[in-house]
């Protein structure tokens, strides 16, 4: 909606975490499909604290084949490194504690038609 | 050309995009006072569009293209060059590219025989609204160098620029497979070569919407148009993942059938499309966002577009976006500059009108 943006952007150097993301389409042996992306969390070496506390949050969107509008949200899966469920929604929300020199790694899996064109969006956001 | 024909949403942009990837940072809305100034809470988010075939990101990274034949071919990624529209008309415009298609990386990253694909070369024209398939050939028989026929060249309007798009899609319909694909309109590979003219850059993408969408959003239905921001802060990535301007539909229609050849036709379309830059130009500048990355970007366009008109850096735009007073009427008047509204006003014939 119009009007002046209240959430202004930081400059790149000044995020404390570094985020990694890969995402894939899969078949399950079930016959089922599946999209899943891999995210790799870690606090930044150059941040002051030695440990920080955010929240994860992931979105599965349907776009359209020729705008790649989003035209629907699917419920997505937080599963730890082991595939064991940690958050379901729309969107899945995780708080969790970085510690530096720590990797935390998970992933983010929607059942999709397989035919469809997705998006995977991954958010990373402080807790205050 | 108008800002009615310039603000027509276009999927080739969006099509552009999907192959992006945006990192944004929106910090929060911690209180900073001049004395002590505390850190703000801050959020980034990742995204990548999933394609439901695997496409061939090296099948055409060596293609080469060049626009007169006494240039050489270049192969920039995205390729683009900004021509005036004249140059579509010049005896020695002659589009051409070296076909050198990566056929190993083809077939094993489309997971597809190359001899069940062909290679099409598309002209996109914004102005007419048109997109036509020129030539194709089987992979196989593709030239080594192709050179755009004269005749389709003849039929370029280029008023807003052209876009040729080489893309890589099964010749017919196969036997559907798990990520792979099975179709001609399944693109498995495509670069695209842009021959653009000096934007307005006022193309912004457009939704004709019916009164009740503006209550819903806590407007009266009389508005006529107004910004619906998609993003929350993260502007360094495709315009129409940014934003859309909704208009109402009880105008919307008549302004989009507005005639580009009525003088008050453009002032109306002048003085929306400045109110409309403007608010977007001060909402992303007061941001304070870091240099843009994207090059197809709202961020990149606004940058480009106003550090030319006004001469100011990026960081001045930044300084004038923040300024409690001033701000607004800094980018309003600099647009009212560079879109000539005053050149439009003046161009109003009085006669006949009363």
């Amino acid at each position: 909606v119009a009007g002046p943006n209240p959430n202004p952007p930081q400059p790149g150097e000044q995020r404390p975490i570094s985020i990694s993301v890969t995402e894939d389409r899969l078949e399950s042996a079930d016959g089922r499909f599946w999209d899943e992306a891999k995210i790799t969390l870690e606090l930044r070496n150059d941040h002051v604290d030695s440990e920080l506390e955010c929240q994860v949050s992931a979105s599965h969107e349907v776009l359209g084949d020729a705008s790649l509008r989003v035209i629907s949200l699917t419920e997505c899966q937080l599963l730890n490194d082991v595939g064991a469920v940690l958050a379901t929604g729309t969107p899945p929300v995780l708080q969790l504690t970085l510690v530096k020199g720590d990797k935390k790694a998970f992933r983010v899996r929607a059942a999709v038609d397989d035919v469809a064109v997705t998006r995977m969006r991954v958010a990373v956001e402080e807790i205050q | 050309v108008t800002a009615a024909e310039t603000s027509i949403a276009d999927s080739q942009t969006a099509e552009a995009a999907e192959t992006s990837l945006d990192v944004g940072e929106i910090a929060g809305a911690a209180e900073t006072s001049a004395a002590v100034v505390e850190p703000k809470p801050w959020r980034f988010s990742e995204t990548r569009s999933i394609r439901p075939f695997r496409t061939s990101p090296h099948a055409l990274a060596g293609l080469g293209f060049r626009i007169h034949d006494d240039s050489p071919f270049t192969n920039e990624d995205p390729w683009s060059v900004i021509v005036e529209p004249e140059e579509f008309g010049r005896p020695n415009f002659r589009p051409a590219w070296n076909l050198k298609i990566d056929t190993s990386a083809l077939a094993a990253e489309s997971g597809l025989p190359v001899d069940r694909l062909s290679a099409s070369v598309v002209l996109r024209d914004s102005a007419l609204l048109k997109s036509e398939r020129i030539i194709s050939w089987p992979i196989s028989d593709a030239p080594g160098e192709y050179v755009v026929d004269h005749k389709v060249l003849t039929s370029i309007s280029g008023a807003r620029g052209v876009t040729f798009v080489v893309e890589v899609a099964p010749s017919a319909w196969l036997k559907p497979a798990f990520r792979t694909a099975y179709w001609p309109g399944q693109f498995v590979a495509s670069r695209t070569f842009g021959i653009a003219v000096p934007s307005d850059g006022s193309d912004f993408p457009i939704d004709l919407v019916e009164p009740d969408v503006f209550e819903a959003l806590g407007m009266p239905g009389e508005t006529v148009w107004a910004i619906r921001w998609l993003t929350e802060g993260d502007f360094d990535r495709p315009t129409e993942e940014v934003l859309v301007v909704l208009f109402n539909k009880r105008q919307g229609e008549k302004l989009l059938r507005l005639s580009a050849n009525d003088t008050v036709a453009n002032v109306i379309w002048n003085e929306i499309s400045i109110s409309i830059f403007t608010e977007i130009a001060v909402v992303v500048f007061a941001s304070e966002p870091g240099k843009p990355e994207q090059t197809d970007g709202l961020l990149a366009r606004l940058t480009n577009r106003l550090t030319r008109d006004t001469r100011h850096t990026f960081d001045t735009l930044i300084r004038q976006a923040k300024s409690p007073v001033g701000g607004v009427s800094f980018f309003r008047s600099q647009l009212q500059k560079g879109f000539e509204l005053g050149r439009a006003i003046e161009n109003i014939t009085l006669a006949g009108r009363s």
